[in-house]
């Protein structure tokens, strides 16, 4: 087995999408299988601490929260709504590979499917609304006030 | 520090700035684009993660469907080179302060809490795992909530198709 030599500097020094790379590249009979390469990928994985995944996330939701109280523009607000719930669904990819759970990644396709439904039909009131009032300001359209 | 966490460390680079940058510029054009490399770096964390179908997903959907759609309507509601309405200095610092201090809070938290990854490898995020996942009736299985959500997708067609259109006869 050759695996112990220079492959191994390899797959200790670069990262494993090159090692991925290499081996595709030569293409041999004696290519490590996936399972060694998903092995591999999940130590890379615990290299890389899981809570480093959360912080990216709770920063993105953040900005997200952030920019919904900042703002006056009604199509920022949704894209604002739209960074949170990418924050959301990083949360949940990295939940389900830290505990391997396959049902975290279905929650992800469900709150994709809800995102595209609520910004289509958010920008089309906005429209609409925009071509009464003339404005996206939300500080105009507080008509339900009084 | 090695290539994996060279490689995290630029795609939350790229969401993280491009994330900022779109809800701090003050031109609605360039919010979308910064919008749109903010979700393109999601899309290729990811694919850091192994999770190829959902990446895939998410350039469909997020890049080519929500932020084309958001584009558009920034095209027929916004006139060429306006600036925005900004609020006043004293709300956006209490913006500021409010988003600040829910993220330290949460940050204790996490620092706190030791997580404990599992060691075994169940099953892979494989397509086929995905969609018996999805349609499964059984223990497990997530048919009702695909139906709801189909169900969901329809109320929203018809919704835009109603919203569309109503004549300016009848608005007026």
């Amino acid at each position: 087995m050759q695996k112990d030599g220079l492959e191994a500097i390899i797959m200790e020094i670069c990262n494993p999408i090159i090692y991925h790379f290499l081996r595709s590249l030569k293409n041999n009979s004696q290519t490590i299988t996936i399972f060694e390469l998903q092995a591999l990928f999940l130590r890379h994985f615990k290299k890389m601490p899981s809570q480093y995944y959360l912080f990216l996330s709770l920063a993105l939701f953040c900005i997200g929260v952030m920019g919904v109280l900042m703002r006056r523009n009604a199509i920022i607000i949704l894209m604002c709504i739209e960074l949170m719930l990418n924050a959301v669904n990083l949360l949940l990819v990295t939940f389900s590979k830290m505990y391997n759970d396959p049902n975290a990644q279905l929650f992800v396709f469900f709150i994709m499917v809800v995102a595209a439904a609520e910004v289509s039909i958010g920008l089309a009131i906005i429209v609409m609304m925009y071509r009464k009032v003339h404005s996206i300001d939300v500080h105009i359209l507080n008509r339900l006030k009084n | 520090m090695n290539g994996a966490n060279i490689l995290f460390y630029l795609l939350a680079a790229m969401i993280l700035g491009s994330g900022l940058l779109a809800v701090t510029t003050r031109q609605l054009f360039r919010a979308a684009i910064y919008l749109l490399f903010s979700l393109i770096g999601m899309a290729g964390m990811y694919f850091w993660l192994q999770y190829e179908f959902i990446a895939a997903v998410q350039v469909v959907v997020y890049v080519g469907g929500i932020t084309v759609l958001i584009i558009f309507s920034i095209f027929l509601t916004q006139q060429a080179g306006e600036k925005m309405l900004v609020k006043k200095t004293g709300q956006q610092i209490f913006a500021a302060i409010a988003a600040f201090c829910g993220f330290a809070l949460v940050m204790v938290q996490i620092v706190q809490n030791n997580f404990t990854a599992t060691k075994n490898l169940s099953l892979s995020p494989s397509v086929t795992n995905i969609g018996n996942q999805m349609l499964g009736v059984d223990k497990g299985g997530y048919a009702l909530p695909f139906e709801v959500v189909s169900i969901l997708l329809l109320a929203a067609l018809i919704g835009s198709i109603v919203i569309a259109l109503r004549t300016p006869t009848q608005t007026s």
